[in-house]
């Protein structure tokens, strides 16, 4: 098993956002979701972390048919892969273990 | 409308995996206003890009794959445009290939004598020569059989280490009537080993060998002399053959590959160093065993496979420090020789030097030919790729990027240069066998069989490929940038870009060509000017011949004899003028120096020196200014030796300022405090080289001479000559051998050897450039005239007369040839300094040689220009005015 990097933020932010939107979601829902999470993360943040975790292989695309008027383009879609949410959960047990033991005190 | 081309014009900053997804998001989601979507885009597609940057993370396709898949298209496409339009591609390929086969030519000569490993040895990368040098790595030294077994002991960064001296030898067949002069080698016994040539048949030396022999020795043939000789007989093991007079029995063949240790000379026989007192008869006993005596000048050597260069040299140096008397050191002594170890074998370093510096001369020249042809080719490509400036621009049109039509026109350039590449080793072929038998150097034998082999091979791809691009980049940048509006439109535009290109491809090329006319045209006349120099003798109707007793095993005495008896029956002879025997001849290898001072004085001077037999003078044609010749008593072989000299003018200035020689006496260096008497004055030879002031010489009696040239002055036609001089020879003694026998004009002529290269090439050269630059200019002219064909017709419609027309054409031509000649003398002003000290009789900057090469370049231009400035005087007005 190849050594995994850490999730950056928003790489875990968006992988999530995949698993919880489902195969075939794209960049435009992904961010509507994050926002209505409260979220705000400009549109080409979302753009770079697909393309990094494409090119890490956490996420695969493909593209759906172009839409029916003439020069209509192609959408790309977005699945996580197996990496993903294997990358997911080392990061859960990360976070989980490093909190074990520790306070953070009353909310403020 | 503009958002939309906005956005458009944005998408191009997203990589285009994405900008298609990327344009369709954006177009869903609401924005406020128009420029909005825009300006998104182009953040997305700038922090997309960034981002990858920052990671460096390869793309996710495959670029390998990729890039060969659009190279194959382009190649492709390349092809099917060449065959589209034959004409051109064919033009361009001859081009170049006149181009890449004169560089491919020059290259395989050098690569031949100077480069490719040592034929017939395995693992030739793994050799190193010894030399014998001074502390600054100067000259070469020889030294004696002892300093070789030391290092030869004493160096385990090598496996072994082995050496030769080559000879020439009388080698004869018993039985058979004429002996042959061949280059032979007397070799240690590890030689062949050290080679890792194996005997095709027989064996090799064994150790044994290398201590000094009696009876008939061995001798190992080579395959060519064997096939030659013996009809490549199994038998031929065994059998006898004479060597210097002496028998040797043949134990083995050499492989048929190996030819020895030269690049140039191929050896025929080899003999064992024990056997050193038949080979050389008057060396001595000692030759094996005694340091003071000098046998080898080089030796070589095997690194083992982990060894490196450096290891070798640090243990030979340490052998020659702790071994006494290494290769004659005496303590203390402030330059001593030292082993050097040289990686690979080849000439000896003077040779090498001298043609390595031929060879980036004349490499420069052909670089420069090939740049020519890189311009007229290129000159050529933007004239056909300006005709296809409509199907450029559509292609851009339908979303070409202008990276995509540069790669396009690359890889034609890369298809043409491929053809020409092979066109250009086929022409190569042809120009190297031209070289064929020709001497490169004054010192060295004529070169035979050059072949080009996988180096001149690799090194012709390598030139193509970067001649491709060089030639095709400048027309694939200019046609990228393409005007879509105007090509698009009827295609009638004038490309002024295009025609100002043209034009200063063609000034180069103009400018290429003068410099090499002004090369070569000084060239020309250093060789005219150096022959010529009054010599000092006069070589016609001489006829030389030498002859080596001492070798043949004759004793110093009985030597002396034979050329006594020589002389005696030529001068009988009445068709023979003179003969006179010298034991070197002036400007020929072979001279000697001697240190001499006037009685009295402090300050020693050098002289040349030569012995030489009575009437020598008249024979080689010296004047003789004052006093007398020798006599027969003083110079005859079997004379004893009387203290007298005969003295060159410029010696006789030394010894006295009016030159008046005659009765003063010299005082010698060697050996010490002998005094000589001048009987005689005679006028001067020339220096060496030849264009250095006349040294001094000094001529004594020839009566202790035993080997050296005789010189026979005759009316008698060349091959009478040397009927006679056989014929005498063979009554002397039909076993001695007379060689080298030819006119002495034919042996003075061989030293300008390198003039002569130099002279040949550099006039070839500048022809085929002169040549490339008459087809630059044409083809720049053609172009120019068929773009204003329809402004000559409305000027002709206007009134204008044919005269006026043609002179617009020609001064279009002649003001880019003489802009490009001003460049040439500009360029040729910088490159003739570094010439300056091959010139002789003739400056850098000679008007002479200019104003003639710019005379031929502005008649080829004007030649060049006549047809196109016709065709633009013919146009017919009607037709034009029509066609608008």
């Amino acid at each position: 098993m190849r050594a995994r990097e850490l999730l950056g933020e928003v790489e875990q932010l968006v992988l999530l956002v995949i698993l919880r939107l489902g195969e075939g979601t794209y960049a435009v829902p992904i961010r509507h979701e994050l926002k209505r999470n409260g979220v705000e993360l400009s549109r080409g943040s979302v753009y770079v972390t697909l393309d990094r975790l494409e090119r890490k292989r956490y996420v695969r695309s493909w593209f759906d048919g172009p839409t029916p008027e003439p020069g209509g383009k192609a959408r790309r879609c977005f699945a996580i892969e197996r990496d993903g949410i294997a990358a997911l959960r080392a990061n859960q047990k990360l976070l989980r273990r490093l909190h074990a033991g520790t306070l953070l005190g009353p909310q403020s | 409308m503009i958002p939309r081309v906005l956005l458009r014009a944005a998408l191009r900053a997203v990589p285009a995996e994405w900008r298609d997804n990327v344009e369709r998001d954006l177009l869903e989601e609401p924005f406020a206003g128009p420029g909005r979507r825009a300006c998104q885009a182009l953040s997305i597609g700038l922090r997309l890009r960034i981002a990858r940057a920052r990671d460096l993370v390869p793309a996710p396709r495959n670029w390998r794959i990729t890039l060969m898949r659009e190279f194959t298209r382009d190649l492709t496409f390349a092809v099917r445009g060449a065959i589209r339009r034959p004409g051109y591609a064919l033009a361009i390929i001859a081009t170049l290939s006149i181009g890449i086969g004169a560089n491919t030519a020059i290259y395989s000569v050098f690569n031949w004598v100077l480069f490719r490993p040592i034929p017939g040895a395995s693992a030739p990368s793994e050799l190193v020569t010894i030399l014998f040098q001074t502390n600054s790595r100067q000259g070469q030294f020889f030294v004696s059989y002892a300093d070789v077994a030391d290092l030869r002991d004493g160096v385990p960064a090598l496996a072994s280490i082995a050496a030769s001296v080559p000879l020439k030898l009388n080698i004869s067949l018993p039985r058979m009537s004429d002996p042959e002069r061949a280059d032979a080698e007397m070799v240690t016994a590890n030689y062949f080993g050290l080679f890792g040539a194996k005997p095709s048949l027989g064996r090799d030396f064994l150790p044994q060998e290398e201590r000094p022999l009696a009876g008939t020795p061995p001798a190992v043939i080579s395959h060519a002399w064997w096939k030659r000789r013996y009809g490549s007989s199994p038998s031929v093991l065994g059998q006898t053959v004479i060597v210097n007079g002496h028998a040797f029995t043949i134990v083995g063949v050499a492989p048929a590959s190996f030819q020895g240790r030269s690049l140039i000379v191929a050896t025929s026989v080899w003999l064992p160093v024990g056997a050193h007192s038949q080979v050389v008869p008057n060396a001595g006993a000692g030759l094996l065993s005694d340091r003071r005596t000098t046998l080898f000048g080089d030796a070589f050597g095997r690194l083992r496979p982990q060894a490196t260069l450096a290891a070798a040299q640090e243990q030979a140096s340490a052998v020659a420090t702790r071994t006494p008397g290494f290769a004659h050191r005496t303590p203390g002594s402030k330059n001593p020789i030292s082993p050097v170890v040289y990686s690979g074998i080849g000439q000896n370093t003077f040779a090498r030097d001298r043609l390595v510096t031929i060879f980036r001369l004349v490499m420069g020249a052909v670089g420069l030919l090939l740049l020519l042809a890189c311009a007229n080719a290129a000159n050529l490509l933007l004239a056909r790729s300006l005709g296809r400036r409509r199907e450029i621009a559509v292609c851009q049109a339908l979303g070409a990027s202008r990276l995509r039509i540069v790669r396009q026109h690359l890889a034609e350039g890369l298809l043409l240069a491929a053809a020409a590449g092979t066109g250009g080793l086929a022409i190569a072929t042809g120009l190297t066998a031209l070289f064929d038998g020709m001497r490169l150097l004054s010192f060295l034998p004529a070169v035979h069989g050059i072949t080009p082999d996988a180096r001149v091979i690799g090194f012709t791809s390598a030139m193509s490929i970067g001649t491709g691009w060089v030639f095709a980049i400048v027309p694939a940048l200019a046609s990228s940038r393409v005007d879509l509006n105007t090509s698009l439109r009827a295609g009638l535009t004038i490309s002024r870009g295009g025609s100002r290109l043209r034009s200063a491809l063609v000034i180069m090329q103009v400018a290429i060509s003068m410099l090499m006319l002004v090369c070569a045209g000084l060239f020309a006349r250093t060789l005219s000017n150096l022959r010529a120099l009054d010599l000092g003798i006069r070589p016609a109707g001489v006829v030389s011949f030498s002859a080596d007793p001492r070798g043949q095993g004759y004793s110093n005495a009985r030597a002396r004899q034979y050329f006594d008896a020589a002389l005696t029956r030529l001068r009988a002879v009445p068709q023979v003028q003179s003969a006179a025997f010298s034991v070197t001849t002036p400007y020929l290898p072979g001279r000697s120096e001697i240190g001499f001072a006037p009685p009295g004085a402090t300050t020693p001077h050098d002289a040349a020196v030569n012995n030489v037999s009575r009437g020598y003078f008249a024979t080689m044609g010296i004047p003789l200014l004052a006093g007398r010749d020798f006599t027969d008593a003083e110079s005859l072989p079997t004379a004893a030796d009387r203290d007298v000299a005969i003295v060159s003018q410029s010696m006789a200035r030394l010894l006295r300022r009016d030159g008046a020689a005659v009765g003063s006496r010299v005082v010698l260096d060697y050996p010490k405090g002998k005094v000589l008497e001048v009987i005689g004055v005679v006028g001067d030879v020339r220096g060496r080289p030849l264009t250095a002031a006349p040294e001094p010489w000094l001529y004594r009696p020839a009566s202790e001479s035993t080997g050296g040239v005789v010189h026979v002055r005759t009316a008698a036609p060349l091959s009478d000559a040397v009927a006679l001089i056989r014929r005498i020879a063979r009554e002397l003694d039909p076993a001695l051998l007379p060689y080298d026998i030819e006119p002495l004009s034919a042996s003075l002529d061989r030293i300008l050897a390198e003039e002569r290269l130099l002279a040949r090439l550099s006039g070839v050269f500048a022809a085929v450039a002169a040549l490339l630059a008459t087809v630059g200019i044409y083809a720049m002219m053609a172009c120019a005239v068929g773009e204003r064909l329809r402004e000559f017709g409305i000027r002709a419609a206007l009134g204008a007369h044919s005269v006026r027309l043609l002179a617009l054409v020609l001064r279009s031509s002649l003001t880019a040839t003489s802009v490009g000649l001003g460049l040439g003398v500009a360029g040729a002003f910088a490159a003739t300094r570094i010439l300056e000290s091959r010139l002789y009789g003739v400056r850098p900057m000679d008007p002479v040689t200019i104003a003639a090469g710019c005379a031929a370049l502005i008649s080829v231009a004007v030649l060049a220009s006549v047809l196109p400035a016709l065709r633009a005087v013919r146009v017919d007005p009607v037709r034009s005015l029509r066609a608008e």
